[in-house]
C-alpha cells in the first residue's frame, strides 16, 4: 500500500502539475484562433440585451 | 538528444528523442496527425474546448521569420509528442529592468492532443513532454547567450504548470489579451535542470 504522506520529489511534482493542467500551452492566442473558435467563445458569454431602438419616421422623399 | 518521458498508464520511463530542428515537412505531417486526432474526439465529450484546439502549426511555421525562429519537438513511437516554437532573437528581461539581461521568448508550446487531459481525461499517454521541451529551450537559451533565461505568455490552463517549473509570474499583459507573462531566470533555470535530472 502506498504511503500518501511521502512528499513527492520536485520531478514528480512537475509531472503532476503537467498532468493536472487542461493543456500545456504557451503562446499569444490572438494570432491563430480561428474565427469559428472565437465565435464559439463569444456564444458562451452571457448575452446583454439592449432595448430596441425606437422606430424612426420613414423618410419620405417627394 | 535522448530524453525520458513517463508513460502515464504504467508509470514507466520511456526513452524519447528531443529534436532541436523540426523541419517544415515534419511540422506538416504532425499538423495532419494532431488535427485528425482532435477531429476524432467528439466536441460534446470535452469538458471544455482546449485552448489550442484551433492552432495550426504549419501556419505558425509559414508565418515565422526563417532563420530567426526554431521549432523543437519530442519524438516517440514515430510521432511528435509536443512542439515548441522559439524566437532566437533575445529580448530584454523583465526580471531586472535595470540590467541588460536577455531572454529567449517561447512563441508557442503545445503537447500532442493524446497527451492532454482535456482530450484524454485520465488516459493521457505521455507525461514530461512540456518539461522536456522547456529544458530544450533552456539549452538553446544558453547557446544564444541568454544563460538559460526564457520568457513566455501562458494560456490560462497552463499557468500552474509553468509556475511549478519556477517561472515567475509578471501578471496579465494587456498587449497580449491579458495573458500572463512569465519568465524563468538563469538561476532558476539551473535549479530546474538539476531537479529534472532523473
Amino acid at each position: 500500500m502506498k504511503n500518501s504522506n511521502i512528499p513527492l520529489s520536485r520531478y514528480e511534482q512537475m509531472l503532476r502539475a503537467e498532468e493536472e493542467c487542461d493543456s500545456i500551452t504557451a503562446g499569444r492566442r490572438a494570432k491563430f484562433y480561428s474565427p469559428a473558435f472565437r465565435a464559439a467563445m463569444e456564444a458562451l458569454k452571457p448575452v446583454h440585451k439592449t432595448e430596441a431602438e425606437p422606430l424612426r419616421e420613414p423618410l419620405v422623399s417627394k | 538528444m535522448s530524453i525520458w518521458l513517463r508513460n502515464r498508464q504504467t508509470g514507466e520511463q520511456i526513452a524519447a528523442q528531443l529534436e532541436l530542428h523540426v523541419s517544415k515537412e515534419q511540422i506538416a505531417e504532425t499538423e495532419c496527425e494532431w488535427t485528425g486526432y482532435r477531429s476524432s474526439v467528439p466536441v460534446e465529450t470535452l469538458s471544455a474546448i482546449p485552448e489550442s484546439n484551433d492552432w495550426n502549426w504549419l501556419a505558425k511555421y509559414e508565418a515565422s521569420l526563417q532563420g530567426l525562429t526554431q521549432f523543437l519537438g519530442i519524438r516517440l513511437e514515430g510521432k511528435l509528442q509536443g512542439m515548441l516554437q522559439l524566437d532566437l532573437v533575445p529580448r530584454a528581461s523583465r526580471t531586472n529592468r535595470y540590467s541588460v539581461d536577455h531572454v529567449l521568448y517561447v512563441e508557442y508550446l503545445e503537447t500532442a492532443p493524446w497527451n492532454q487531459k482535456a482530450y484524454m481525461d485520465r488516459h493521457a499517454r505521455f507525461g514530461g513532454v512540456g518539461l522536456e521541451l522547456i529544458l530544450g529551450a533552456i539549452e538553446m537559451s544558453v547557446a544564444h547567450g541568454c544563460h538559460g533565461s526564457l520568457g513566455l505568455h501562458s494560456l490560462p490552463g497552463a499557468l500552474g504548470f509553468y509556475l511549478s517549473l519556477r517561472f515567475k509570474d509578471y501578471g496579465p499583459d494587456s498587449s497580449e489579451e491579458g495573458l500572463h507573462y512569465l519568465e524563468l531566470s538563469p538561476s532558476d533555470a539551473v535549479i530546474l535542470k538539476k531537479e529534472s535530472a532523473k
